[in-house]
């Protein structure tokens, strides 16, 4: 059990087609950019194919693709795999679509030969989400990324600017009390 | 006598802040162990917080 046996599920659920693409969010692929944070759950946002005349989008394929392998134990909303709770968020948003298109790819090394290709979301766009979310691990996460210049302060302004999220990036700044990074006379 | 300096809130805030960003540097590889040994370690306590919520308290016994 371990979270390179669980990236290697996930991707080989892309590469069978299972989801039409992936990217890890949350804690663990802001793991790439800052210093390590307790987590208990890893979350996908993945683009599926909705069913022929469905009207609602289900994950029944992803469920039954699992299972065949065995893996069918639910645990915190998640789907267990190689020990780990998978949230699969199919994308609801014009942020979240790009969020996973525009995923950076990373071979991360396995336990034997080779490595596992796996896709993080990218540092702007995890901020964006978390924006979007508001929960204070949320702003405690943008914190983070800022402290130790971990986000491309020019691709974040735009993401925020062509996503709308410029009344919550204003409500981050303001319940943190940081100053704002994208006015250059502010920028330490 | 120890430079009191040296203990300022300034000076570790920015001791802090520099070993959060070495960190952060640290390969991604080694970040998941991190991760893997806080989630194993930390089972501990989060067995310890679902018995307090499972607990049932017994307010008494009846007999004769």
């Amino acid at each position: 059990m371990s979270l390179a046996k669980a990236f290697e599920v996930i991707d080989r659920m892309a590469r069978e087609g299972v989801v039409l693409s992936y990217a890890i969010g949350g804690a663990i692929a802001a793991l790439v950019h800052i210093e390590p944070t307790a987590t208990e759950d890893l979350d996908v946002f993945i683009e599926v194919e909705a069913a022929a005349g469905a009207s609602i989008l289900t994950l029944d394929s992803q469920v039954a693709f699992l299972k065949r392998l065995g893996y069918a134990e639910w645990r915190k909303e998640g789907i267990v795999v190689e020990g780990w709770p998978v949230q699969f968020l199919p994308v609801g948003s014009a942020l979240e679509a790009e969020a996973v298109a525009e995923a950076e790819i990373v071979d991360f090394p396995a336990a034997g030969p080779g490595a596992v290709r796996t896709r993080f979301v990218r540092p702007e766009h995890l901020l964006a989400i978390a924006l979007k979310v508001k929960r204070a691990k949320d702003y405690i996460r943008i914190d983070a990324f800022l402290d130790v210049d971990a986000v491309d302060i020019a691709k974040l302004a735009a993401v925020i600017e062509r996503h709308g999220l410029r009344a919550d990036w204003n409500e981050f700044l303001r319940r943190t009390g940081r100053p704002d990074p994208f006015v250059p006379a502010s920028r330490p | 006598m120890s430079d009191t300096g040296e203990f300022s809130v300034e000076t570790m805030v920015a001791r802090k802040s520099a070993a959060r960003r070495a960190r952060a540097r640290l390969p991604l590889t080694e970040k998941v162990e991190i991760v893997e040994r806080m989630r194993t370690e930390f089972a501990a306590f989060a067995a310890i917080r679902a018995a307090r919520r499972n607990a049932t308290r017994v307010v008494g016994t009846v007999s004769d």
